[in-house]
């Protein structure tokens, strides 16, 4: 699923690193909550390295793999992403996927 | 189309990617409560969140993707009294009230912190808590583990194999 509104708060952009987990979705951007937020979609833009998204820590071991070039989407109830990467970096963006979502 | 019941205890496969074509997931939490979707080593703190009635959906899936749900904590309650030695950790931990836990029971070591573990219990004696397996993480002295209550749920893979 596309990201409907790259205008939004909610569009996210992050460049993940190996080593430590960087946040790729924040529920409060800029200090700002959003406002029931739903239905977020994560790309990978990157076109070598492997993000591994999980909850609030995570590690390449525990995170699910997405590929350079690859998306993740989650329907339902928007939860705080991070993502990492075994080796190099990768640039990912975050926002939401429906106007399902509030913000 | 697979009904995956997925536990507290032990992280299981509920994704597979096809070795041909594209593969692609599409995981929904049937159960209910929250599963935990990840790697190998996926805990409730370190995978991604979908509440019941979620899903995910990933049109290029290249890995294996594992769950574990939650669980709730309850007596008895241990405290470290030694620190446990770094990774891997054995198989002991130190507790004055070592014979409140018995072989069988699985219990939660730091639970909320990212050392967090879940493991089953061997046996115990009066000073310590045996593990059937070596633990993951350092636990340092006075941090606790509870017996816990597993919490578990269903996750269904559809749409799932190449295209």
């Amino acid at each position: 699923m596309a990201i409907f509104d790259v205008g939004s708060l909610a569009y996210q952009t992050t460049t993940c690193v190996s080593g430590s987990t960087s946040t790729i979705f924040n529920l409060s951007p800029g200090g700002t909550a959003l406002t029931s937020p739903r239905d977020v979609t994560i790309i990978n833009q990157g076109t070598v390295n492997t993000v591994y998204v999980g909850g609030t820590i995570g590690t390449q071991y525990t995170g699910i793999p997405v590929g350079p070039g690859a998306q993740l989407t989650l329907q339902g109830t928007a939860v705080t992403l991070v993502g990492i990467t075994s080796t190099g970096t990768s640039v990912v963006v975050a926002g939401l996927a429906s106007v399902a979502s509030v913000v | 189309m697979a009904h995956t019941p997925v536990s507290a205890t032990i992280p299981t496969v509920v994704y597979t990617p096809t070795s041909s074509g594209t593969p692609h997931a599409f995981l929904y939490n049937e159960g209910v409560s929250t599963v935990y979707l990840g790697g190998s080593g996926v805990s409730t703190q370190q995978g991604l969140a979908l509440a019941p009635n979620d899903k995910i959906r990933l049109p290029y899936a290249g890995g294996t993707i594992w769950a574990i749900s939650g669980y709730n904590t309850t007596s008895p309650q241990g405290t470290v009294i030694t620190a446990t030695s770094t990774f891997p950790a054995g198989t002991t931990l130190t507790d004055a009230a070592g014979t409140s836990f018995t072989a069988g029971m699985w219990i939660a070591i730091e639970s909320g912190t990212p050392r967090q573990e879940i493991a089953q219990v061997n046996g115990s004696n009066a000073g310590s808590v045996f593990t059937n397996s070596a633990l993951q993480y350092a636990h340092g002295t006075a941090t606790t583990f509870w017996q816990i209550n597993a919490v578990p749920s269903l996750v269904k893979s559809s749409d799932v194999g190449a295209t």
